[in-house]
């Protein structure tokens, strides 16, 4: 089977890209692929944090495209999970240190060794964006539930649509379902109406996100983790399986609503 | 910025679009250059003098006159403006004041149809009416000389009657865009409007945008 080169991105920052590669990478390694994940993010590098993999960093991306090093030798193999390499960013360069066209011959030489290629975009629209896009064939699109993040997504979508990519992805991230129940956060609906792409999961916001990102533990890995299901579950649609989503019953009661249950009162939210 | 005026062979004649920033002795080299270069084409034909938005007291069309519509040789003349001072000026004078398009079909240009939603940073220009069968999400623009007319969610800007038309008209299926343009008038618009979500016509009266829920 040919590689699949898939790049996560948003517009805008901080909507959970870097934990999104992270966590699709950890997964799909988990159930037997070969796996690379790329952080394109020259200058602000996170993946490597993300992953636990920050003390193992030597050669990196930039070093590669320059030829000061071999791609082996710049990629870092993950000790806890079997298959799943990182090639990491440079942080004392930016963005204009690789060129779309050095980051698609990475990609391609990538392409050979591995079953899924993953990169990781850094925000905005500009040189960062298109190295990042540049060797991808598919697109995953992050997005938080919130007005500014969902216009961010739409401009890259349309962005995504003129460069030839079809049919990219839809990742809703940090969803509060009882904001959304009392109207204060938008919906799923009004998301993919605006976005109108496929939808490849939902993610609720999960505290537990902050704690694993800290110790470089990916939460597909905690199966106690609500946001770890959600990933789990994205990869199995990635891979063809239907999985339904994720209700909102699911989801932990907040501290009022139990105190309330206590004291025999209905939950609220 | 243009330094020259711009020349459009169109069927009712030729057409001279005077850039609006231009001062007056530049409108004199720019008359010279044209008679230089196409007077031949003018002489005897009809020529149409468009000065846009260009605010043109009775000095500067004087001075074109002078400069450019005597000199040139053509047989008929017509003026063109959206600036309402320069309308006045002409009307006054007597001129043959080419008349703002309205309504649903223009002569000589279709009307332009868009069957998919326009994204955000997506910006849509053309001169006549604009249909979208699609929303126009938050963060593009629709840009009409004619009307706007959206079989769906208006969420981005449209401008109607761009070049000045301020009998154009806007139609949106769903209306949740903070702000639209007739003409020169614009009105930005809060959520808790009452014409949020709704359908609704929108037009120029008495130099305010008005709204109709339809």
């Amino acid at each position: 089977m040919a590689a699949r080169t898939i790049v996560i991105t948003s517009g805008k920052g901080g909507v959970g890209k870097t934990t999104t590669t992270a966590n699709l990478a950890v997964e799909l390694a988990k159930i037997g692929m070969k796996v690379v994940a790329i952080d394109a993010d020259i200058g602000l590098r996170n993946l490597d944090v993300v992953m636990g993999l920050e003390n193992r960093i030597v050669y990196d991306l930039v070093d590669v495209a320059n030829g000061m090093c071999r791609l082996k030798q710049a990629l870092i193999k993950d000790k806890r999970f079997e298959n799943l390499y990182l090639m990491p960013a440079a942080q004392t360069k930016d963005k204009t240190a690789v060129t779309p066209e050095q980051m698609k011959k990475l990609c391609e030489d990538l392409k050979q060794e591995f079953d899924y290629v993953l990169v990781d975009s850094p925000a905005g629209i500009e040189q960062g964006f298109k190295n990042a896009v540049a060797g991808a064939d598919k697109a995953i699109i992050v997005t938080t539930p919130e007005v500014s993040a969902v216009r961010d997504a739409d401009r890259i979508v349309g962005l995504l649509e003129a460069s030839g990519f079809e049919e990219p992805k839809l990742v809703i991230n940090r969803l509060r379902p009882d904001m959304v129940r009392r109207g204060d956060m938008m919906d799923i609906d009004d998301m993919i109406d605006i976005l109108a792409i496929e939808l490849l999961g939902v993610v609720p916001e999960d505290e537990k996100i902050v704690i694993s990102t800290n110790r470089g533990e990916p939460a597909v890995a905690d199966e106690s983790s609500k946001a770890g299901k959600a990933y789990r579950n994205m990869v199995s649609r990635l891979l063809g399986q239907d999985v339904p989503l994720m209700t909102m019953e699911n989801v932990e009661p907040s501290f009022f609503d139990k105190l309330r249950m206590f004291f025999g009162l209905k939950a609220r939210t | 910025m243009e330094s020259h005026i711009i020349l459009k062979g169109t069927k009712e004649g030729v057409r001279c679009v005077i850039p609006e920033d231009k001062d007056i002795m530049e409108l004199e080299r720019m008359c010279d250059e044209v008679l230089k270069d196409i007077g031949h084409i003018l002489r005897d034909g009809t020529l149409i003098v468009d000065l846009q938005g260009r605010e043109s007291k009775e000095e500067e069309i004087s001075f074109i006159l002078k400069k450019l519509v005597w000199p040139s040789g053509a047989t008929k003349t017509i003026w063109r403006s959206y600036d309402t001072y320069t309308r006045k000026v002409l009307r006054a004078a007597g001129f043959n004041i080419e008349e703002q398009r309205s309504g649903a079909s223009l002569q000589n240009s279709r009307g332009l149809f868009i069957c998919k939603s326009i994204r955000s940073g997506q910006k849509v220009e053309h001169d006549s009416d604009i249909f979208i069968v699609g929303n126009v999400n938050d963060g593009s623009e629709v840009l009409a000389s004619g009307n706007i007319w959206i079989w769906g969610k208006l969420q981005g800007v449209a401008h109607a009657g761009c070049q000045g038309d301020e009998e154009a008209h806007i139609l949106a299926r769903v209306f949740e865009s903070n702000q639209i343009r007739i003409g020169k008038l614009y009105s930005s618009i809060e959520r808790n409007n009452s014409y949020w979500g709704k359908s609704v016509l929108i037009y120029a009266e008495e130099n305010m945008l008005v709204f109709k829920e339809i």
